[in-house]
């Protein structure tokens, strides 16, 4: 079982420090909305419309032109973010495993979230809901929030995307930002459970997570393969034209999703399990990769 | 009923080639196991399909059987001749030990063609030699797909 010890937890201070002194990062970042009240300052003026709070229109304006306009405030609602960690059985592969990184970006993720003072939910989920930590809120809440991370275990169910984001969506909860934190391996494809989400009004960001081995496999010859998430086995003959098809087609697959997410405007980062948790982190974090991108 | 001998008996031994052959059917049939995250892209890759695969079973029976057919061929053969049947062929003469090879007239019967007088082992040994060389080298071939490289 993963621990997030002392060292991670002051290694996660100082991303906070630096996620605050950049004004936030694109995957925690909260849309500015306009709102009927409640944000402060008003921005801007509209024409009233029926339904509007009378405190909230600009009387003065009305005094002086006749004209009844509303006040409209500008700021982020108060909405919690659900970090949604995938743990079906093909996480568990890789060296680190995916699920391992998954926890890790995932007790990053609340973390920064909590220090910042926003309610943060989790959610683990294969084909079903496997666990699920209701929205917390404040740094006395951090205990809980990692350990229900550490928590998370593989579960022996396939990657069913839409099914979660369904049963997320006929929740009666309030929707927020739900960043997926997942492999994507869902043979009814990761679109539908994302279109979903967004269609639910959640706010979906992705951070994908694949092995390296799984774009380029050491294999040749006859093997039997595998599915790790359904446990079925074929006796297969792997050649090499083969095995250039199949390499084609995963960076394709990767493609696909940078292009899925960029068409709906979705905050998409993209982590390989072979880096190192700084490299994670920078990617995380929108800062420049370092040169060498050496194992510290 | 007809008793069946054989002229080269020692061509025999060569179905002990069929112990080879099936150790590096057994070898070949033994895959090893791959854990992949996800079948999906494979599938569009490789036809996945959990139908038994009937072709190397029926290759190993072919290998036997073309074994076993090389080796009869090889051991040649003959119905045993009863006492009271008589020689109807020269052929039939030649398998027995009677025969005499001094015999003038045997050897003018055998210059035509119709008896076979040479030595039995050093015929059966050469053949049995070459024959290894052959299936050993088509299974090594088989074992390591040398086609596909």
């Amino acid at each position: 079982m993963m621990r997030f010890d002392a060292r991670s937890l002051k290694s996660f201070y100082g991303l906070s420090l630096a996620v605050r002194r950049r004004g936030g990062i694109r995957l925690l970042r909260r849309p500015r909305v306009l709102l009927a009240a409640g944000a402060g300052e008003p921005t801007g003026l509209r024409d009233y419309s029926p339904g509007d709070d009378y405190r909230h229109i600009d009387w003065g304006i009305y005094a002086r032109r006749g004209e009844i306009l509303s006040k409209v405030f500008e700021g982020t609602e108060d909405r919690p973010l659900y970090v949604l960690v995938d743990c079906s059985s093909s996480m568990a592969l890789g060296s680190p495993a995916k699920l391992d990184v998954a926890r890790h970006i995932a007790a990053l993720l609340g973390y920064v979230s909590i220090v910042d003072e926003e309610r943060v939910g989790a959610m683990a989920f294969s084909g079903r809901i496997v666990a699920e930590l209701p929205p917390v809120y404040g740094k006395a809440s951090v205990r809980r929030w990692l350990q229900f991370v550490e928590q998370i275990k593989a579960d022996d169910m396939p990657t069913d995307l839409a099914c979660v984001a369904d049963r997320l969506v006929r929740r009666c909860g309030r929707s927020g930002p739900a960043i997926v934190v997942s492999d994507l391996f869902d043979s009814a494809g990761f679109e539908p459970g994302l279109d979903l989400l967004r269609r639910g009004g959640y706010d979906p960001r992705v951070v994908h997570l694949y092995d390296p081995l799984e774009g380029e496999p050491d294999l040749l010859g006859d093997v039997e393969l595998v599915d790790a998430e359904r446990g079925e086995g074929w006796n297969v003959t792997v050649t090499e034209r083969a095995l250039r098809e199949y390499r084609a087609l995963f960076a394709r697959f990767l493609d696909s999703v940078r292009n899925f997410c960029s068409r709906r405007g979705t905050v998409c980062v993209q982590l390989s399990t072979a880096q190192t948790p700084n490299d994670w982190h920078r990617q995380l974090l929108g800062l420049p990769m370092r040169e060498n991108g050496g194992r510290s | 009923v007809t008793e069946i001998t054989f002229f080269y008996p020692q061509a025999l031994y060569a179905l002990l080639l069929a112990v080879p052959i099936m150790l590096l059917y057994s070898r070949k049939a033994s895959r090893p196991r791959h854990v992949v995250a996800t079948s999906m892209l494979w599938r569009q890759v490789l036809p996945l399909d959990n139908r038994k695969d009937w072709r190397g079973p029926m290759s190993l029976a072919v290998q036997l059987a073309i074994l076993a057919l090389l080796v009869l061929a090889l051991a040649d053969p003959r119905a045993k001749p009863t006492a009271k049947q008589t020689p109807s062929s020269p052929q039939a003469t030649a398998s027995q030990t009677s025969l005499n090879q001094e015999d003038a007239a045997v050897q003018a019967i055998a210059g035509i063609g119709l008896v076979d007088i040479t030595p039995a082992v050093p015929w059966s040994v050469r053949w049995f030699g070459a024959l290894a060389i052959v299936i050993l080298t088509v299974e090594w071939c088989l074992y390591q797909r040398c086609w596909m490289t």
